[in-house]
């Protein structure tokens, strides 16, 4: 009877303590945030960490972790996010996941985009030698803070750094052609031609560093055509007719037209549209590259998946509609008429390299 | 000859010590354990074993230099087995010296098992992981470097809060020995703070206080190159001798005033 009431008592006390502890859990759901609330500064625990500041750093992460996952499904309170990272760094300067991690969270969970680049900034100044966080800032730059130039300062950075794949440099560079920013995206291709191991990136950085000094000589020479316009209220009939005309442009006369960095006379067309007469000013060789893309485009989507369900060639590249196997011919530059031959499958553009000069 | 049969006394007896088994077991727990850690650190694992090992080997090694140093030379005097030592012939700087040489074996044992341990578990994880993911060629030399560099310096350290431990326990208690020789071992790692803040004070006299403490107390955070470790880091042989010139410079001087102490003392 006696030891019945004892097992009964701990029963009960088990039972009243359990019932305790669930009805205090919410209360421990709060706890996290509070932890990070309290958290000391970085430098102050730096300093009482005897030494140990490493392991601090180690095991704040691990708690950053958990507070960001807690928090995901439940309103997403990361106020103390930031602050969490900063110390974390803070004991570990080289801490290069806890920079990269804390401002992906901090911009892609919490907006903090100027706190995610100050966090990205502070990694770059502890490892200058780290082309990821350079990459990174560049991205929140990109992404985030929609400046593109900034970005694409950043991806140079990234780029000019050892152990930086090639793609980085790439991007930057695109990401200056896409803002005007030629002169930036023409150094950053020179680099990659100078510091590439790789003799097959180096010609294709050569034939960058063409092509971009090319679009710097039409942007130039389209220039001189607008002041033209602006003075004769006419396009002039050839690139000619601008040194003819002594045309200026910031105190600059154009003495000759010069040929593009290809080495080849730039290609000036004038067309009548809606808005009026239109010009363009093109490189044969970026010609040349879009033309032998949409033959690709035509003979690997078009005419090859023709031949493969109905075994033979298309009478005419309508018929590739027509049966469905595209949904709409493709818009192709330069008024381009398709020379095919429904014998062999074969596209052509001769006529259209003739009308351009554009040789083979 | 004497100081050598002091120096083994003393080891046996540590080593015959439960409570030495019990700090050492429970190192190597938390050394095993880092692994639970490493598996939720999202990628950070070779980095958090690292680290956890070698804070675990500086903890618990500084643990047992406070354990044995306090009590060293306490239980002596207060089981009188002292008097019977020094009345044979035998100076009490040998004392100290033995006693002191038999600690640093101590310690050498307890290092070697415990960073033993923590490198065989680290390289076996290591070797485990995927082709791609870490430390492969010279990247791994390196880090082993560092690490076996890492180590090195936690011995010298303890060394160093031994000395530190030995003297307190001359002139004091072994519980107040402890927590002034736990207390010295953390500013000794904030030292560079202390150097910070001369900039700051502007009275003379505290910018004195400051900058006496920062040549005089132990500079322990010259030791500390965890941080170098677990970047796979390696520090250049200078900074390696530096530090041991300075950790046997700084314990002569520990001692020598230990014995001076000592000699003084009536037991």
């Amino acid at each position: 009877m006696r030891r019945a009431g004892v097992v009964l008592l701990v029963l009960a006390s088990l039972g009243i303590s359990l019932a305790a502890r669930i009805a205090l859990e919410p209360e421990h759901e709060d706890e996290l945030l509070m932890d990070m609330a309290y958290l000391p500064n970085g430098r102050m625990l730096k300093w009482i960490s005897g030494g140990m500041d490493n392991m601090m750093s180690d095991l704040l992460w691990l708690r950053s972790l958990r507070y960001v996952m807690d928090h995901f499904d439940t309103g997403r309170d990361y106020r103390y996010l930031y602050k969490a990272y900063d110390i974390i760094t803070d004991l570990d300067p080289n801490f290069q996941k806890a920079y990269r991690f804390g401002a992906y969270f901090l911009s892609g969970m919490t907006d903090e985009y100027e706190n995610a680049r100050d966090l990205l900034k502070k990694g770059w100044d502890n490892n200058p030698t780290n082309w990821r966080i350079a990459y990174d800032l560049g991205s929140v730059y990109d992404l985030h803070l929609k400046d593109p130039i900034k970005a694409g300062e950043w991806f140079g950075k990234a780029a000019h750094l050892p152990d930086c794949p090639p793609g980085v440099r790439q991007n930057a560079t695109l990401l200056f052609e896409e803002k005007g920013r030629l002169d930036r995206a023409l150094d950053m291709w020179v680099s990659i031609r100078e510091t590439t191991g790789s003799d097959k990136l180096k010609k294709v950085a050569e034939w960058n560093v063409k092509r971009v000094q090319s679009l710097m000589i039409i942007r130039s020479l389209t220039a001189y055509v607008d002041e033209f316009r602006k003075i004769r209220k006419t396009l002039p009939g050839s690139l000619d007719d601008l040194v003819e005309a002594r045309i200026s442009v910031d105190d600059h006369v154009l003495s000759f037209v010069p040929k593009d960095a290809f080495d080849e006379a730039l290609v000036y067309t004038r067309k009548k549209t809606n808005r009026g007469e239109e010009f363009s000013i093109e490189c044969r060789e970026l010609i040349r590259k879009e033309l032998d893309k949409r033959k690709r485009y035509f003979s690997n989507l078009g005419i090859n998946p023709f031949r493969r369900k109905f075994g033979r060639w298309p009478k005419s590249l309508r018929e590739l509609v027509d049966k469905g196997v595209v949904t709409r011919l493709p818009s192709v530059p330069h008024d381009v008429e398709y020379d095919y031959d429904p014998e062999t499958g074969e596209l052509s553009y001769d006529r259209t390299l003739e009308r351009y000069n554009l040789g083979q | 000859m004497r100081v050598g049969a002091i120096a083994a006394n003393t080891f046996r007896e540590a080593v015959r010590n439960k409570v030495m088994h019990a700090i050492v077991g429970l190192a190597l727990i938390v050394i095993l354990c880092s692994k639970a850690l490493a598996w939720v650190s999202a990628g950070e694992d070779v980095k958090v074993m690292t680290d956890m090992g070698l804070a675990a080997v500086t903890l618990f090694g500084v643990l047992v230099a406070l354990f044995s140093g306090a009590n060293l030379l306490y239980k002596e005097v207060d089981n009188r087995t002292s008097y019977l030592i020094l009345s044979k012939p035998l100076r009490r700087y040998e004392f100290i010296a033995g006693k002191y040489l038999g600690l640093v074996l101590v310690l050498l044992g307890c290092s070697v098992i415990m960073s033993t341990v923590h490198a065989g578990y680290l390289t076996t994880f290591v070797a485990s992981m995927e082709e791609e993911e870490v430390l492969r060629g010279e990247m791994l030399r390196s880090f082993y470097l560092a690490l076996g560099q890492a180590y090195f310096l936690i011995f010298l350290e303890l060394c160093v809060v031994a000395a530190l431990g030995v003297f307190f326990s001359v002139i004091s208690s072994p519980v107040f020995s402890a927590i002034a020789t736990f207390c010295t071992f953390f500013i000794g790692h904030g030292l560079r703070n202390i150097k910070d803040l001369t900039d700051v004070v502007e009275s003379q006299a505290g910018d004195l206080i400051l900058k006496a403490m920062y040549w005089v107390l132990p500079g322990l955070f010259m030791f500390d190159i965890k941080h170098y470790a677990a970047y796979a880091q390696p520090r250049s042989l200078g900074t390696i001798l530096g530090c041991v010139v300075y950790a046997v410079c700084y314990c002569i001087v520990i001692l020598t005033l230990t014995c001076v102490i000592f000699r003084r003392r009536q037991l």
